[in-house]
Protein backbone atom coordinates (compact mmCIF):
# COMPACT_ATOMS: atom_id res chain seq x y z
CA UNK A 1 0.00 0.00 0.00
CA UNK A 2 2.86 2.38 0.95
CA UNK A 3 4.74 2.17 -2.50
CA UNK A 4 1.43 3.66 -4.03
CA UNK A 5 0.60 6.09 -1.82
CA UNK A 6 4.06 7.32 -2.17
CA UNK A 7 3.38 7.72 -6.20
CA UNK A 8 0.39 9.37 -5.63
CA UNK A 9 1.99 12.12 -3.40
CA UNK A 10 4.80 12.46 -6.13
CA UNK A 11 2.74 12.71 -9.06
CA UNK A 12 0.26 15.09 -7.10
CA UNK A 13 3.28 17.04 -6.43
CA UNK A 14 3.97 16.91 -10.54
CA UNK A 15 0.37 18.12 -11.34
CA UNK A 16 0.24 20.95 -8.67
CA UNK A 17 3.52 22.47 -10.16
CA UNK A 18 2.45 21.32 -14.03
CA UNK A 19 -0.76 23.53 -12.83
CA UNK A 20 1.10 26.83 -11.83
CA UNK A 21 3.54 26.10 -15.10
CA UNK A 22 0.43 26.09 -17.53
CA UNK A 23 -1.02 29.28 -15.44
CA UNK A 24 2.14 31.20 -16.18
CA UNK A 25 1.76 29.88 -19.88
CA UNK A 26 -1.31 31.30 -19.76
CA UNK A 27 -0.45 34.27 -18.47
CA UNK A 28 2.21 34.61 -21.56
CA UNK A 29 -0.23 33.52 -24.07
CA UNK A 30 -2.81 36.25 -22.79
CA UNK A 31 0.13 39.04 -23.06
CA UNK A 32 1.40 38.25 -26.40
CA UNK A 33 -2.54 38.03 -27.38
CA UNK A 34 -3.00 41.45 -26.40
CA UNK A 35 0.03 42.40 -27.37
CA UNK A 36 -1.59 40.95 -31.09
CA UNK A 37 -4.85 42.59 -30.22
CA UNK A 38 -3.19 46.10 -29.69
CA UNK A 39 -1.05 45.34 -33.05
CA UNK A 40 -4.51 44.71 -35.14
CA UNK A 41 -5.94 48.00 -33.37
CA UNK A 42 -3.34 50.16 -34.90
CA UNK A 43 -3.14 48.57 -38.45
CA UNK A 44 -7.35 49.27 -38.44
CA UNK A 45 -7.39 52.80 -36.82
CA UNK A 46 -4.68 53.47 -39.53
CA UNK A 47 -6.25 52.74 -42.19
CA UNK A 48 -9.65 52.68 -41.67
CA UNK A 49 -12.24 54.64 -39.68
CA UNK A 50 -14.36 51.32 -38.30
CA UNK A 51 -15.52 51.77 -34.85
CA UNK A 52 -13.34 50.68 -31.90
CA UNK A 53 -16.12 48.24 -30.70
CA UNK A 54 -16.16 46.45 -34.53
CA UNK A 55 -12.20 46.64 -34.51
CA UNK A 56 -11.67 44.89 -31.06
CA UNK A 57 -14.42 42.44 -31.97
CA UNK A 58 -13.12 41.71 -35.20
CA UNK A 59 -10.01 40.11 -33.36
CA UNK A 60 -10.13 36.15 -33.55
CA UNK A 61 -8.22 34.97 -30.87
CA UNK A 62 -8.88 31.83 -29.00
CA UNK A 63 -7.07 32.85 -25.73
CA UNK A 64 -8.65 35.73 -25.48
CA UNK A 65 -12.27 34.04 -26.21
CA UNK A 66 -11.47 31.21 -23.73
CA UNK A 67 -10.95 33.98 -20.76
CA UNK A 68 -13.94 35.83 -21.58
CA UNK A 69 -11.73 39.20 -22.54
CA UNK A 70 -14.87 39.58 -25.32
CA UNK A 71 -17.71 38.98 -23.40
CA UNK A 72 -16.48 41.45 -20.54
CA UNK A 73 -15.33 43.94 -23.26
CA UNK A 74 -19.33 43.90 -24.61
CA UNK A 75 -21.09 44.55 -20.82
CA UNK A 76 -19.64 47.93 -20.64
CA UNK A 77 -21.21 50.85 -22.63
CA UNK A 78 -18.08 52.80 -24.05
CA UNK A 79 -15.17 51.05 -25.63
CA UNK A 80 -12.39 52.80 -23.23
CA UNK A 81 -14.49 50.90 -19.92
CA UNK A 82 -15.09 47.82 -21.95
CA UNK A 83 -11.32 48.12 -22.49
CA UNK A 84 -10.35 48.23 -18.72
CA UNK A 85 -12.75 45.48 -17.65
CA UNK A 86 -11.74 42.73 -20.51
CA UNK A 87 -8.07 43.55 -19.38
CA UNK A 88 -8.56 43.47 -15.72
CA UNK A 89 -10.23 39.80 -16.34
CA UNK A 90 -7.06 38.48 -17.91
CA UNK A 91 -4.09 36.70 -16.39
CA UNK A 92 -1.15 39.61 -17.41
CA UNK A 93 1.92 40.80 -15.35
CA UNK A 94 1.52 43.61 -12.89
CA UNK A 95 3.35 46.27 -15.27
CA UNK A 96 1.79 44.61 -18.49
CA UNK A 97 -1.62 45.22 -16.92
CA UNK A 98 -1.11 48.52 -15.43
CA UNK A 99 0.10 49.82 -18.76
CA UNK A 100 -3.15 48.39 -20.71
CA UNK A 101 -5.37 49.90 -17.87
CA UNK A 102 -3.88 53.52 -17.98
CA UNK A 103 -4.11 53.11 -21.96
CA UNK A 104 -7.80 52.40 -22.06
CA UNK A 105 -8.10 55.89 -20.06
CA UNK A 106 -8.14 57.85 -23.40
CA UNK A 107 -9.09 55.11 -25.74
CA UNK A 108 -11.46 56.02 -28.35
CA UNK A 109 -11.54 59.93 -27.04
CA UNK A 110 -8.31 60.93 -29.13
CA UNK A 111 -8.09 62.06 -32.37
CA UNK A 112 -6.21 59.44 -35.07
CA UNK A 113 -2.92 60.79 -34.81
CA UNK A 114 -3.06 61.48 -31.03
CA UNK A 115 -4.36 57.57 -30.69
CA UNK A 116 -1.68 55.91 -33.13
CA UNK A 117 1.09 57.71 -30.72
CA UNK A 118 -0.76 56.24 -27.65
CA UNK A 119 -0.87 52.51 -29.75
CA UNK A 120 2.89 53.05 -30.53
CA UNK A 121 3.66 54.01 -27.37
CA UNK A 122 2.08 51.04 -25.39
CA UNK A 123 3.47 48.41 -27.77
CA UNK A 124 7.07 49.61 -27.24
CA UNK A 125 5.99 48.87 -23.39
CA UNK A 126 4.11 45.72 -24.20
CA UNK A 127 6.98 44.32 -26.54
CA UNK A 128 9.79 44.77 -23.28
CA UNK A 129 7.29 43.27 -21.13
CA UNK A 130 6.26 40.15 -23.19
CA UNK A 131 10.07 39.55 -24.41
CA UNK A 132 11.12 39.42 -20.57
CA UNK A 133 7.94 37.60 -19.96
CA UNK A 134 9.34 34.94 -22.38
CA UNK A 135 12.38 34.58 -21.75
CA UNK A 136 11.43 33.25 -17.93
CA UNK A 137 8.69 31.65 -18.67
CA UNK A 138 10.57 28.54 -20.29
CA UNK A 139 12.95 28.55 -17.00
CA UNK A 140 9.86 28.83 -14.86
CA UNK A 141 8.29 26.49 -16.24
CA UNK A 142 10.79 23.36 -15.69
CA UNK A 143 11.15 25.09 -12.56
CA UNK A 144 7.72 24.57 -11.15
CA UNK A 145 7.41 20.82 -12.33
CA UNK A 146 10.47 20.10 -10.52
CA UNK A 147 9.41 22.35 -7.39
CA UNK A 148 5.91 20.09 -7.40
CA UNK A 149 7.84 17.01 -7.77
CA UNK A 150 10.79 17.96 -4.94
CA UNK A 151 7.89 18.73 -3.20
CA UNK A 152 5.99 15.51 -3.50
CA UNK A 153 8.92 13.70 -2.20
CA UNK A 154 9.55 15.57 0.80
CA UNK A 155 5.53 14.85 1.72
CA UNK A 156 6.54 11.05 1.16
CA UNK A 157 9.72 11.76 2.89
CA UNK A 158 8.03 13.02 5.89
CA UNK A 159 4.90 11.01 6.12
CA UNK A 160 6.30 7.42 5.58
CA UNK B 1 -41.02 64.07 -26.51
CA UNK B 2 -38.22 64.69 -29.38
CA UNK B 3 -35.58 65.26 -26.17
CA UNK B 4 -35.75 61.65 -25.39
CA UNK B 5 -33.48 60.75 -28.51
CA UNK B 6 -30.60 62.33 -26.78
CA UNK B 7 -30.91 60.20 -23.24
CA UNK B 8 -29.08 57.23 -24.15
CA UNK B 9 -25.82 59.43 -24.81
CA UNK B 10 -26.03 61.01 -21.04
CA UNK B 11 -24.94 59.78 -17.88
CA UNK B 12 -27.55 58.39 -15.54
CA UNK B 13 -26.69 61.11 -12.35
CA UNK B 14 -27.59 63.71 -15.88
CA UNK B 15 -30.31 61.87 -17.12
CA UNK B 16 -32.02 62.09 -13.62
CA UNK B 17 -31.94 65.61 -13.20
CA UNK B 18 -32.68 66.60 -17.00
CA UNK B 19 -35.98 64.07 -16.43
CA UNK B 20 -36.91 66.28 -12.70
CA UNK B 21 -37.11 69.41 -15.34
CA UNK B 22 -40.93 70.66 -15.96
CA UNK B 23 -42.61 68.38 -18.89
CA UNK B 24 -43.57 72.01 -20.60
CA UNK B 25 -39.76 72.61 -21.40
CA UNK B 26 -38.86 68.90 -21.51
CA UNK B 27 -41.54 68.67 -24.69
CA UNK B 28 -40.05 72.03 -26.48
CA UNK B 29 -36.53 71.04 -25.83
CA UNK B 30 -34.47 70.82 -28.93
CA UNK B 31 -30.77 70.49 -27.20
CA UNK B 32 -29.08 69.32 -24.41
CA UNK B 33 -25.78 71.48 -23.70
CA UNK B 34 -22.87 70.54 -21.40
CA UNK B 35 -20.06 72.01 -20.33
CA UNK B 36 -16.67 70.80 -18.23
CA UNK B 37 -17.57 72.38 -14.44
CA UNK B 38 -20.47 74.31 -15.63
CA UNK B 39 -24.05 74.49 -15.28
CA UNK B 40 -26.11 71.87 -17.49
CA UNK B 41 -28.72 73.24 -19.48
CA UNK B 42 -31.31 73.01 -21.73
CA UNK B 43 -32.39 75.20 -24.86
CA UNK B 44 -36.22 75.28 -25.62
CA UNK B 45 -37.60 77.63 -28.30
CA UNK B 46 -34.60 79.63 -28.01
CA UNK B 47 -34.32 80.04 -24.34
CA UNK B 48 -31.77 78.68 -21.76
CA UNK B 49 -32.95 76.97 -18.94
CA UNK B 50 -30.11 75.88 -16.30
CA UNK B 51 -30.90 72.36 -15.07
CA UNK B 52 -31.27 72.33 -10.97
CA UNK B 53 -31.10 69.61 -8.42
CA UNK B 54 -33.79 69.43 -5.96
CA UNK B 55 -31.36 71.79 -3.34
CA UNK B 56 -31.96 74.52 -6.03
CA UNK B 57 -28.11 74.31 -7.21
CA UNK B 58 -27.28 74.26 -10.62
CA UNK B 59 -26.21 70.95 -11.89
CA UNK B 60 -22.22 70.47 -12.76
CA UNK B 61 -21.36 68.21 -14.93
CA UNK B 62 -17.77 67.44 -14.56
CA UNK B 63 -14.85 65.94 -16.63
CA UNK B 64 -15.59 62.11 -16.22
CA UNK B 65 -19.11 62.60 -17.32
CA UNK B 66 -18.56 64.86 -20.16
CA UNK B 67 -15.75 62.00 -21.45
CA UNK B 68 -18.33 59.68 -20.78
CA UNK B 69 -20.74 61.59 -23.25
CA UNK B 70 -17.98 62.17 -25.52
CA UNK B 71 -17.18 58.25 -25.94
CA UNK B 72 -21.05 57.49 -26.32
CA UNK B 73 -21.24 59.89 -29.04
CA UNK B 74 -18.97 58.80 -30.95
CA UNK B 75 -19.25 55.34 -30.39
CA UNK B 76 -15.30 55.10 -28.15
CA UNK B 77 -13.78 56.00 -31.83
CA UNK B 78 -13.25 59.88 -31.76
CA UNK B 79 -10.10 59.22 -34.38
CA UNK B 80 -13.25 58.29 -36.75
CA UNK B 81 -14.57 61.70 -36.90
CA UNK B 82 -11.57 63.82 -37.17
CA UNK B 83 -12.67 65.80 -40.20
CA UNK B 84 -15.63 66.43 -38.90
CA UNK B 85 -14.94 67.30 -35.60
CA UNK B 86 -12.45 70.07 -36.90
CA UNK B 87 -15.85 71.41 -38.25
CA UNK B 88 -16.99 71.68 -34.73
CA UNK B 89 -19.43 68.62 -34.39
CA UNK B 90 -19.61 64.59 -34.41
CA UNK B 91 -22.95 63.54 -36.14
CA UNK B 92 -25.60 61.52 -34.16
CA UNK B 93 -26.40 57.90 -35.32
CA UNK B 94 -29.69 58.93 -35.42
CA UNK B 95 -29.59 62.12 -37.67
CA UNK B 96 -28.55 65.18 -34.59
CA UNK B 97 -25.58 66.71 -33.97
CA UNK B 98 -23.45 66.77 -31.09
CA UNK B 99 -21.82 70.59 -31.58
CA UNK B 100 -18.46 70.83 -29.65
CA UNK B 101 -16.00 72.92 -28.61
CA UNK B 102 -12.56 73.17 -26.39
CA UNK B 103 -8.86 74.39 -26.94
CA UNK B 104 -8.35 74.28 -30.46
CA UNK B 105 -5.20 72.37 -32.02
CA UNK B 106 -3.59 74.43 -34.86
CA UNK B 107 -1.03 72.79 -37.69
CA UNK B 108 0.44 74.60 -40.36
CA UNK B 109 -2.17 76.85 -39.93
CA UNK B 110 -4.85 74.69 -40.30
CA UNK B 111 -7.04 73.72 -37.47
CA UNK B 112 -6.27 69.84 -36.71
CA UNK B 113 -8.91 69.37 -33.70
CA UNK B 114 -9.62 70.19 -30.44
CA UNK B 115 -6.94 69.36 -27.49
CA UNK B 116 -9.64 68.70 -24.94
CA UNK B 117 -13.32 68.94 -25.61
CA UNK B 118 -14.83 71.43 -22.77
CA UNK B 119 -18.77 71.80 -24.46
CA UNK B 120 -20.79 69.87 -26.00
CA UNK B 121 -24.29 70.82 -27.61
CA UNK B 122 -26.30 67.59 -28.28
CA UNK B 123 -28.84 68.71 -30.88
CA UNK B 124 -32.07 66.19 -31.88
CA UNK B 125 -33.15 65.48 -34.96
CA UNK B 126 -36.51 66.47 -36.25
CA UNK B 127 -38.64 65.50 -38.91
CA UNK B 128 -42.01 66.85 -39.93
CA UNK B 129 -42.36 65.98 -43.26
CA UNK B 130 -44.57 68.50 -44.64
CA UNK B 131 -43.27 72.02 -42.92
CA UNK B 132 -41.75 72.91 -46.89
CA UNK B 133 -45.06 72.37 -48.70
CA UNK B 134 -45.12 75.98 -49.39
CA UNK B 135 -41.65 75.44 -51.58
CA UNK B 136 -43.51 72.63 -53.36
CA UNK B 137 -46.64 74.42 -53.72
CA UNK B 138 -44.65 76.97 -55.35
CA UNK B 139 -42.42 74.73 -57.95
CA UNK B 140 -45.78 73.12 -58.88
CA UNK B 141 -47.12 76.85 -60.07
CA UNK B 142 -43.44 78.09 -61.47
CA UNK B 143 -41.27 75.02 -61.89
CA UNK B 144 -38.36 74.06 -60.36
CA UNK B 145 -35.77 77.45 -59.34
CA UNK B 146 -32.93 77.75 -56.53
CA UNK B 147 -34.31 78.39 -53.54
CA UNK B 148 -32.45 79.59 -50.30
CA UNK B 149 -33.72 78.97 -47.07
CA UNK B 150 -32.90 81.10 -43.74
CA UNK B 151 -32.98 81.54 -40.27
CA UNK B 152 -30.79 81.84 -37.02
CA UNK B 153 -28.95 78.99 -35.71
CA UNK B 154 -31.28 76.53 -34.43
CA UNK B 155 -34.47 77.40 -35.75
CA UNK B 156 -35.34 74.58 -38.22
CA UNK B 157 -33.50 75.19 -41.32
CA UNK B 158 -32.39 71.64 -41.62
CA UNK B 159 -35.85 70.29 -40.45
CA UNK B 160 -37.17 73.16 -43.64
CA UNK B 161 -34.77 70.78 -45.84
CA UNK B 162 -35.24 67.32 -44.87
CA UNK B 163 -38.99 68.20 -45.32
CA UNK B 164 -37.60 69.42 -48.89
CA UNK B 165 -36.10 66.30 -49.75
CA UNK B 166 -39.21 64.31 -48.77
CA UNK B 167 -41.86 66.20 -50.46
CA UNK B 168 -39.83 66.52 -53.67
CA UNK B 169 -38.05 63.45 -54.46
CA UNK B 170 -41.47 62.08 -54.36
CA UNK B 171 -41.50 63.47 -57.85
CA UNK B 172 -37.50 64.96 -58.78
CA UNK B 173 -34.34 63.72 -58.43
CA UNK B 174 -33.08 64.76 -55.63
CA UNK B 175 -29.21 65.13 -54.79
CA UNK B 176 -28.45 65.82 -51.25
CA UNK B 177 -24.68 67.22 -50.29
CA UNK B 178 -24.73 65.99 -46.63
CA UNK B 179 -21.25 66.74 -45.49
CA UNK B 180 -22.78 66.86 -41.61
CA UNK B 181 -24.82 63.76 -42.23
CA UNK B 182 -28.07 65.44 -41.02
CA UNK B 183 -30.02 65.40 -44.13
CA UNK B 184 -29.89 61.67 -44.27
CA UNK B 185 -31.86 61.07 -41.81
CA UNK B 186 -35.14 61.99 -42.73
CA UNK B 187 -38.36 59.08 -43.56
CA UNK B 188 -39.53 58.17 -46.92
CA UNK B 189 -37.21 59.96 -49.37
CA UNK B 190 -37.56 58.37 -52.79
CA UNK B 191 -35.91 59.56 -55.75
CA UNK B 192 -32.77 60.62 -53.41
CA UNK B 193 -29.35 59.87 -54.46
CA UNK B 194 -27.11 61.44 -51.44
CA UNK B 195 -23.11 61.54 -50.68
CA UNK B 196 -22.47 61.91 -46.84
CA UNK B 197 -19.42 63.10 -45.12
CA UNK B 198 -18.12 64.51 -48.73
CA UNK B 199 -17.09 68.37 -48.46
CA UNK B 200 -19.93 70.06 -49.64
CA UNK B 201 -18.11 71.54 -52.76
CA UNK B 202 -17.37 68.12 -54.36
CA UNK B 203 -20.47 66.75 -53.18
CA UNK B 204 -22.43 69.16 -55.61
CA UNK B 205 -19.54 68.72 -58.47
CA UNK B 206 -19.83 64.94 -57.88
CA UNK B 207 -23.60 64.69 -58.12
CA UNK B 208 -24.15 67.12 -61.02
CA UNK B 209 -21.24 64.63 -62.62
CA UNK B 210 -22.64 61.37 -61.86
CA UNK B 211 -26.04 61.51 -61.07
CA UNK B 212 -27.71 64.34 -63.07
CA UNK B 213 -30.34 65.13 -60.59
CA UNK B 214 -32.92 67.82 -60.97
CA UNK B 215 -32.44 69.54 -57.83
CA UNK B 216 -29.49 69.41 -55.24
CA UNK B 217 -30.00 69.75 -51.59
CA UNK B 218 -26.97 71.28 -49.28
CA UNK B 219 -27.16 72.10 -45.62
CA UNK B 220 -24.76 75.38 -44.65
CA UNK B 221 -23.64 76.83 -47.30
CA UNK B 222 -20.05 79.04 -46.89
CA UNK B 223 -17.87 80.95 -49.36
CA UNK B 224 -15.99 77.79 -49.85
CA UNK B 225 -18.56 76.52 -51.88
CA UNK B 226 -19.81 79.42 -53.77
CA UNK B 227 -17.58 78.22 -56.77
CA UNK B 228 -19.19 74.58 -56.97
CA UNK B 229 -23.08 75.72 -56.30
CA UNK B 230 -21.98 78.25 -59.73
CA UNK B 231 -20.35 75.79 -61.60
CA UNK B 232 -23.49 73.20 -60.54
CA UNK B 233 -26.05 76.33 -61.62
CA UNK B 234 -24.37 76.95 -65.10
CA UNK B 235 -24.88 72.82 -65.48
CA UNK B 236 -28.89 73.26 -65.15
CA UNK B 237 -29.20 71.94 -61.92
CA UNK B 238 -31.47 73.99 -59.35
CA UNK B 239 -30.16 74.05 -55.76
CA UNK B 240 -32.16 74.19 -52.35
CA UNK B 241 -29.36 75.30 -49.92
CA UNK B 242 -29.86 77.19 -46.53
CA UNK B 243 -27.68 79.86 -44.41
CA UNK B 244 -27.95 81.08 -41.44
CA UNK B 245 -29.36 85.04 -41.45
CA UNK B 246 -31.90 86.98 -39.43
CA UNK B 247 -33.04 88.62 -42.12
CA UNK B 248 -32.56 89.20 -45.79
CA UNK B 249 -30.96 92.67 -45.13
CA UNK B 250 -28.67 90.52 -42.99
CA UNK B 251 -27.75 87.75 -45.33
CA UNK B 252 -27.29 90.23 -48.29
CA UNK B 253 -24.41 91.72 -46.24
CA UNK B 254 -22.60 88.28 -46.97
CA UNK B 255 -20.60 88.83 -50.27
CA UNK B 256 -20.93 85.14 -50.60
CA UNK B 257 -24.15 85.27 -50.56
CA UNK B 258 -25.26 88.46 -52.50
CA UNK B 259 -22.40 87.09 -55.46
CA UNK B 260 -25.00 83.97 -55.72
CA UNK B 261 -28.34 86.17 -55.75
CA UNK B 262 -26.91 88.32 -57.91
CA UNK B 263 -25.78 85.35 -60.41
CA UNK B 264 -29.44 84.28 -60.11
CA UNK B 265 -28.41 80.55 -58.28
CA UNK B 266 -31.73 81.69 -56.08
CA UNK B 267 -34.82 82.96 -57.01
CA UNK B 268 -36.71 82.38 -53.99
CA UNK B 269 -35.75 83.39 -50.53
CA UNK B 270 -37.34 81.25 -47.43
CA UNK B 271 -37.17 82.76 -43.74
CA UNK B 272 -37.71 79.87 -40.95
CA UNK B 273 -39.97 80.79 -37.89
CA UNK B 274 -39.90 78.90 -34.96
CA UNK B 275 -42.28 80.30 -31.85
CA UNK B 276 -43.15 76.35 -31.02
CA UNK B 277 -44.88 75.83 -34.20
CA UNK B 278 -42.99 76.05 -37.80
CA UNK B 279 -43.75 78.76 -40.40
CA UNK B 280 -41.88 79.95 -43.38
CA UNK B 281 -42.29 83.11 -45.28
CA UNK B 282 -41.21 82.99 -48.88
CA UNK B 283 -39.89 85.94 -50.86
CA UNK B 284 -39.39 85.83 -54.51
CA UNK B 285 -36.20 87.78 -56.04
Amino acid sequence: MKPIAAILIILAGYFAGSAIASSKKLTLDCMTSVLGLVEHMKAKITYSNLPLVDIILSYENQTLSDCDFFVSYKKEKNGNDGWKRGIRELPLSPVFRAACLAFGDTLGLLPREGQLNKISMLLSELEKEVAAEKKDNGKRQKAYRSLGLLCGLLCVIILI
Amino acid sequence: MEIEKLYKYLPPRLLFHIHSLPRNILECAGEIRLRRNYPLSISAEGKNHIVVSADGKAVICDGEELNAVISTVCDSSLYSFDETVKNGFIPLSDGGRAGICGDAVYRNGRLEGFGSINSICLRVARFFPNVASELVKHYDTFGLCGALVYSPPGVGKTTYLKSVIYLLSKRYRVGVADEKGELSYGKGYTLVDIITNCKKQQAIELLTLSMSPELIVCDEISPNEAEGIIAAQNSGVYLVASCHGESRDGIMKRPFIRNLIEMKVFSVLIRINYDGVYSSTLELL
